[in-house]
């Protein structure tokens, strides 16, 4: 079968903004699942690879995508954020009692660990915080003043969002990357 | 000091470590105003701007200090409770209410949006 898989991935200036597209031609009656597609969608070895200006055109067959371990500490589809983030989670793990000045606990290593595994997994790298009640936030802003929060504790993932007009939303997540970046994906309105 | 807070009234709070809670677009993040145990600041009390800065510099040298006003606080519902300290007489803790300590998300994002930059 000669199905082959297009992964576009396109950065902007900045660095924050990363846009991965999936298109699958030819006989495929079943697409491939995209929740295995959206969470290699920072994978960028390639078989073939073609430059076209900004954007890289990697082509592969589904079973190789899939197949494809996600990118590790120092892999090649490390983005600057993405390094950034992680090393600012190592920070996190270097606070100690009273890091803030006003008597914050330490952010548990279980935390930082669990949030360094999800950042490698997100499609888009987000700003990353401590908080002073043993959590790590994780936020998304645009220009409108749409907005997206993910507050991880040790037991519970909390969604925070306030959209264009203002309207807010709260809710509890399964921690789970596919949910996460569904979210992220709606929230800067494409789909994977 | 009066328990009541004027619209006007500004509370301090030092963000440490410096430059931990700042955005890459150069806003802060409201992270910096969730806290378990309240969000401690010191009330202006009628000192000069000037004053109420050296003052918190002394407690957290080279910080940034961000600021907000009790009339922020007032438009989430978010409580401000007079807890002059030993060593503080300004001491003053920002809560979710009268019961609940922790700011809910959207409070603290209200209060992240309305801060002013003091001293960074």
């Amino acid at each position: 079968m000669s199905a082959l898989t297009y992964h576009y991935q396109r950065e902007n200036s900045a660095g924050t903004l990363l846009v991965s597209l999936a298109v699958i031609s030819l006989a495929f009656t079943q697409v491939a699942q995209p929740s295995v597609i959206s969470q290699n969608s920072s994978f960028n070895s390639c078989a073939i690879r073609q430059e076209y200006g900004y954007s890289t055109v990697t082509k592969q067959t589904i079973a190789e995508y899939n197949s494809t371990t996600l990118p590790q500490k120092e892999g090649p589809a490390m983005n600057e954020k993405q390094m950034k983030n992680l090393k600012k989670l190592d920070d996190f793990s270097k606070y100690p009692v009273n890091w803030n000045g006003y008597g914050a606990p330490t952010i548990s290593c279980d935390l930082i660990a669990k949030m360094k595994g999800l950042a490698l997994l997100l499609n888009y790298q987000p700003d990353i915080f401590p908080t002073a009640r043993r959590s790590i936030q994780f936020e998304y802003e645009k220009e409108d003043g749409s907005y997206l929060e993910f507050e991880l504790f040790n037991d519970k993932l909390q969604m925070y969002s306030i959209n264009s007009v203002g309207t807010e939303s709260t809710s509890l997540l399964d921690f789970d990357a596919k949910a996460i970046n569904e979210e992220i994906n709606k929230f800067y309105g494409c789909s994977i | 000091m009066d328990a009541a807070f004027k619209d006007e009234e500004k509370l301090y709070r030092a963000l440490k470590p410096k430059n931990c809670f700042w955005k890459s677009d150069g806003s802060l993040t409201s992270a910096a105003f969730k806290d378990s145990k309240g969000l401690s600041t010191d009330r202006d009390g009628g000192r000069d701007n000037k004053v109420c800065l050296e003052v918190l510099n002394q407690r957290f040298p080279e910080q940034d200090i961000v600021s907000v006003q009790a009339k922020s606080c007032k438009e989430v519902n978010a409580c401000i409770k007079y807890l002059p300290e030993e060593d503080n007489d300004y001491h003053t803790e920002i809560h979710r209410s009268d019961t609940e300590i922790t700011l809910s998300p959207g409070q603290a994002k209200h209060l992240a949006r309305c801060a002013k930059i003091e001293c960074k």
